[in-house]
């Protein structure tokens, strides 16, 4: 297992993934620092190592630590497949072991593996990432190799179904806490649009393909979110960027609301819009968004309480969407 | 997928340090010939293309793979501007024209130092043509020299192309 180890924080990890690529290696452990370059370069460059047979395990530090060292470090738009974290990316595309660096206050990271776990000491780290830097010279790279070996114990059983479950698990707990909010929003006023917002927002992240891509700024012109919808030529073709208006009324929404979503859409050129509410549609209004894609072309995609109790996971609420988006289309006929 | 950061790097020095406007522009071009061209799925079909009444730098076909592409119109012009100041509305709305008569809703234009006219100081330049456009489902997006250097992937780029994309829903270009 230990054959053919290589390990690398220098450069963007493209060129040590391309000689792997070019040569007969078929194992490969990488320690992956938080750096965005490596990030990208994972991104970009394993899929393809994974498909030419080559079994490939990352030694890497805990996500949320690697949100705090790099900005885009949790953006799903580095990855391929919409991948909500690097775990993700790796999980999907790589069939071989994730090992992860937890961040503790007391003792800076924990290596957890299977059932085990395994506290490093910062000394021990920077001991490591020292003669990383070093990657090209062939002694230091032989020297780290012993090292990490025998500091890591890179000889472990597969443990990529429990990192999925784990994550998975995560991610379905943000989705139930998002709908929670937007079923039972806070009796007072001022709260509500706020925690309905957030709320939005983490619904929103939690949606496979669905990336934000802008907040604030973009209440200037009438929305509360931007997001890319990266399945635009599959399932849910909905033109991009789409905006989304979140509505926390106490009152259900009125034709009023969706004919100011239809103007605004209309003067981005926007083919689909979302309206997340906290209540639902009066039945003028559920006729206003039937007329704006039938008259003015304009999809508005509605995501109510009876909508979302409908859909118990993030998948179903996409599907949902599909659903609702080709009822749109029959009627725009 | 051949990208290189180096080559990407290089062909940026070289829109950078060339002197005359023929070189300028050549050198921009080629940049752009370049970092489209290694996109899977895209397609430099034209450079330099002279159809009547306008001249077109860069004319891309897309076969929708890649991530902002796949939104993207099946022919995408690129219009290439290595000026030392910002591009100026009659400029912009002659790109704008462009898309029009060839009937794409994607284009890029790449203006080495940005355009004129930030929503933000009331200005009345090239972003408020850009945004006028978006009505008609039209997506131009505007690329600085400046951001082009930060880049360092490919997938740097896709996310690039994206922001810009929506920072003119919001009338900003950043």
């Amino acid at each position: 297992v230990r054959a053919n180890l290589k390990i690398s924080t220098w450069g963007d990890g493209e060129h040590l993934l391309r000689e792997v690529a070019a040569s007969a290696v078929k194992r490969l452990d990488l320690l992956a620092p938080p750096s965005r370059r490596w990030t990208l370069g994972l991104a970009s460059l394993l899929p393809a190592l994974a498909d030419k047979g080559v079994l490939i395990r990352v030694l890497m530090p805990d996500p949320d630590y690697l949100g705090e060292a790099l900005p885009y470090g949790r953006h799903p738009a580095w990855f391929p497949e919409a991948a909500e974290s690097i775990d993700d990316l790796i999980r999907t595309s790589v069939p071989g072991l994730l090992l992860r660096l937890h961040r503790r206050a007391e003792a800076p990271f924990l290596l957890a593996v299977d059932d085990r776990e395994f506290l490093v000491s910062w000394p021990a780290i920077a001991t490591i990432q020292a003669p990383i830097l070093q990657i090209t010279q062939g002694r230091a790279t032989r020297a780290l190799t012993a090292y990490i070996s025998n500091l890591f114990e890179l000889i472990f059983a597969d443990s990529a179904e429990a990192v999925a479950a784990d994550d998975s698990h995560r991610s379905q707990a943000a989705f139930t806490r998002a709908l929670e909010v937007l079923e039972r929003p806070s009796a007072a006023t001022a709260r509500r649009g706020a925690q309905a917002e957030a709320a939005a927002l983490a619904l929103l992240e939690s949606l496979p393909g669905f990336e934000v891509m802008r907040t604030s700024p973009i209440k200037d012109v009438g929305f509360d979110f931007l997001i890319w919808n990266a399945e635009d030529s599959t399932q849910l073709r909905t033109g991009n960027p789409v905006p989304v208006q979140v509505k926390a009324y106490s009152r259900r929404v009125g034709s009023d609301a969706i004919k100011q979503i239809q103007a605004l859409a209309k003067r981005l050129g926007a083919q689909t819009t979302l309206l997340i509410s906290a209540t639902e549609l009066t039945r003028a209004a559920q006729e206003a968004v039937s007329a704006a894609a039938r008259e003015a072309g304009v999809a508005i995609l509605v995501l109510t309480p009876a909508g979302l109790a409908e859909s118990a996971s993030p998948q179903a609420v996409q599907a949902y969407l599909s659903k609702e988006l080709e009822l749109l289309g029959r009627r725009s006929l | 997928v051949t990208w290189n950061l180096r080559r990407h790097r290089s062909l940026i020095r070289s829109c950078l340090t060339a002197t005359t406007s023929a070189d300028k522009g050549k050198a921009l071009e080629d940049f752009l010939e370049y970092m489209f061209g290694e996109f899977g799925g895209v397609t430099v079909q034209h450079r330099d293309l002279r159809a009547p009444a306008q001249e077109l730098d860069l004319v891309l076909y897309n076969d929708q793979l890649e991530q902002f592409f796949k939104s993207a119109s099946a022919e995408i012009i690129v219009e290439a501007k290595n000026w030392a100041t910002p591009v100026g509305a009659p400029e912009v709305n002659w790109f704008l024209d462009k898309m029009r008569q060839r009937g794409v809703t994607h284009g890029f234009l790449v203006a080495a130092n940005g355009v004129t006219g930030q929503t933000l100081d009331r200005g009345d330049g090239a972003i408020d043509a850009l945004y006028q456009v978006l009505q008609y489902g039209m997506r131009p997006v505007v690329l600085t020299l400046d951001d082009l250097s930060a880049i360092r992937s490919q997938a740097e780029l896709l996310v690039l192309f994206k922001r810009r994309s929506c920072a003119l829903f919001a009338k900003r270009l950043l």
